[in-house]
């Protein structure tokens, strides 16, 4: 614990990018004819293009963008967290407002200059899907260490403490990030679809606070009503928003056609989109996760509450390992018998802790009953059961008891005795006759 | 929960120490695990059960300002451990078998001193009371002999050369934990 330190309030984006269309591409690229042309089949290629192309894209694209005057250069772009079959995602600990919209923007930029690609390369079917969310650390989300075979990550702290956090944030695929966000985010992304780039409500109120100005302006966002997700608010109706990544003109068109034609609500502008946003979750009583503004912003910090509550409950554990801590090291570098070294346990002591051997060995695991209990509601067979139990229990004890009185006469048990000695063991709930 | 702070305020449900000595009280701790089949890296929350305990995770935010209570033994067969949310396993597996040291060291002489009162021992003590100081370091003893039994621990020991980490994860305890119980031994 020396030198643990509270973990610091901390959000992270996390951007999620599907190839989509890989399984039917996948079949029809698979194939033995495709195989006679090549040792891999196409989509083989396509998967490992796809899992070293896209972070490059999108490292490139973060750099690449115009930097605001005060940007502190130390500051990263998102991270591959893990790969999910046909998906990446990605992790960055936001810095402030600045550092989400470059990551935001740049993550808009690589699914364009990526599905371009796509489109360049002639693959039929084959699409980007993305979603994006944002979660608060060390709570109500939590970040793990993912067991490491032979690692000296094992030192972990009783407690997790800031370096966890630390290391999570440099390199996240060695974590796991848990929470009801990371639920929801996962929810939600599996309704986005090819060319749009789907929200967390969260991180669409974020974004949108400052969407009118650069990297952001330019970007639409796009409302397609609430959907129910399954976890999600306990089931209740979340709403849809989307960044639009749409690359052809002409479909781009078409959706806003049919969108005006179907009377769903365009929530084209970012001020409308923040409004909404902050409404909702107000309304749901969701917080809003706290950025500073810009890299040098030094204004004291609006912690949500929650975390408030955190840090003083970090504290107290803390407080407790430390004193537990103290006091196991100081017992076990102390003789500490002070002139007591022959004083033996209390008979007493020695008792009762036979007597919990004794009820402990006989003890049904109270999830067995409750076990039976939930497949046999007939209450007579539940009584009758219950009863069977206590009796085998009243057997198993007259046995252990019978069998401790006639271990102690065997040291002087002659070899004729032994040979003579048939076990009598007890029947129900008689008394064993000692005498054997 | 008021009777409870009463009786932490006057000091009276305190577990007093029996004085006995460390190695007697390792020693017991040792024999007594063997006797409930417990052996090393077993999980105790099921010993618990069976022996007619609760183990309650809490969080001690609502009780800043006082010492929480860590254990609350009614009885022989029915008491409850309190852990902290947020820690790891191998720290409260520790807590815990130091809070069967209380019940099976301490509680006998305080259920007949004190019939019918509940006996509370709290999550840290006041440096200054000698007495709760030791009756602290003997549920440690206790719990250290339990969970980390010598002769299996010499012989892990000396099965993978002195490796902390594999002895930490073979008796389920934490790293720093198994080194101090590698000092105990006079093996590092």
């Amino acid at each position: 614990m020396t030198g643990t330190a509270l973990p610091e309030y901390r959000v992270r984006l996390f951007l999620s990018v599907d190839l989509v269309g890989s399984t039917a591409f996948k079949a029809r690229m698979g194939d033995p004819l495709d195989a006679k042309s090549s040792p891999n089949p196409a989509w083989v290629q396509e998967m490992a293009r796809f899992y070293r192309g896209f972070p490059d894209e999108l490292e490139r694209a973060f750099q690449n963008l115009a930097k605001p005057n005060d940007w502190d250069v130390a500051v990263q772009p998102p991270k591959v967290w893990k790969t999910i079959g046909d998906e990446i995602i990605f992790c960055c600990r936001l810095d402030c407002f600045d550092h989400l919209a470059l990551c935001v923007r740049a993550f808009t930029i690589a699914l364009d200059k990526y599905g371009q690609k796509l489109d360049g390369l002639e693959r039929p079917g084959l699409d980007l899907k993305g979603y994006a969310w944002v979660a608060a650390f060390p709570y109500p989300n939590v970040t793990v260490r993912v067991f490491e075979q032979n690692s000296l990550a094992a030192t972990d702290p009783d407690l997790p403490d800031e370096k966890i956090e630390k290391q999570a944030d440099n390199n996240p695929s060695a974590f796991d990030f848990l929470g009801k966000d990371i639920d929801a985010g996962f929810r939600m992304g599996k309704n986005s679809s090819a060319s749009s780039l789907t929200l967390s409500i969260e991180l669409a109120a974020l974004l949108s606070t400052h969407g009118d100005r650069p990297p952001l302006d330019g970007v639409r966002f796009t409302y397609s009503g609430r959907q129910s997700f399954k976890g999600v608010m306990g089931g209740r109706p979340y709403p849809v928003i989307a960044i639009d990544v749409e690359r052809s003109p002409t479909r781009r068109k078409l959706r806003h056609f049919e969108r005006t034609l179907g009377g769903i609500d365009q929530l084209n502008h970012p001020i409308d989109v923040n409004a909404f946003a902050l409404a909702f979750m107000l309304e749901e009583q969701m917080t809003l996760p706290w950025l500073k503004s810009t890299c040098t912003d030094s204004i004291p910090p609006t912690l949500p509450y929650d975390y408030v509550v955190f840090s003083e409950t970090w504290n107290e554990i803390s407080k407790e390992i430390l004193e537990r801590e103290k006091s196991e090291l100081a017992a076990a570098t102390s003789d500490g018998d002070n002139g007591k070294s022959d004083v033996k346990i209390d008979d007493s002591i020695s008792r009762q802790a036979q007597e919990a051997v004794k009820r402990v060995s006989f003890a049904v695991d109270p999830t067995i009953i409750q076990r039976i209990a939930a497949l046999t509601p007939d209450s007579d067979t539940m009584k009758h059961i219950r009863e069977s139990i206590a009796e085998s229990r009243r057997v198993a004890e007259a046995l252990a008891e019978y069998y401790s009185v006639r271990q102690k006469p065997k040291a002087v048990e002659t070899k004729a005795e032994a040979d003579g000695r048939k076990p009598r063991p007890p029947s129900g709930t008689s008394e064993p006759d000692p005498s054997g | 929960m008021l009777e409870w702070s009463l009786f932490v305020a006057n000091g009276q449900s305190y577990p007093k120490p029996i004085n006995a000595a460390k190695h007697a009280i390792n020693d017991f701790a040792e024999r007594l695990a063997a006797q409930f089949s417990f052996a090393p890296g077993d999980p105790i929350e099921p010993l618990v059960r069976r022996l007619g305990g609760h183990v309650v995770v809490k969080n001690p935010v609502a009780f800043t300002g006082q010492k929480p209570e860590s254990i609350i033994v009614r009885s022989a067969s029915d008491f409850t451990i309190f852990v902290p949310g947020m820690t790891s396993i191998e720290r409260d597996r520790f807590t815990i078998a130091h809070e069967l040291g209380h019940l099976f060291l301490h509680f006998p002489a305080f259920s007949q001193a004190n019939p019918g009162v509940d006996m509370v021992a709290t999550r840290w003590v006041d440096e200054s009371d000698k007495d709760q100081q030791r009756a602290e370091w003997e549920a440690n003893w206790f719990a250290a002999g339990f969970i980390m039994p010598s002769s299996a621990f010499k012989a892990v020991y000396g099965e993978t050369g002195g490796d902390v980490r594999a002895l930490a994860v073979r008796f389920g305890v934490s790293q720093s934990a198994a080194e101090i119980r590698a000092k105990t031994f006079g093996l590092v």
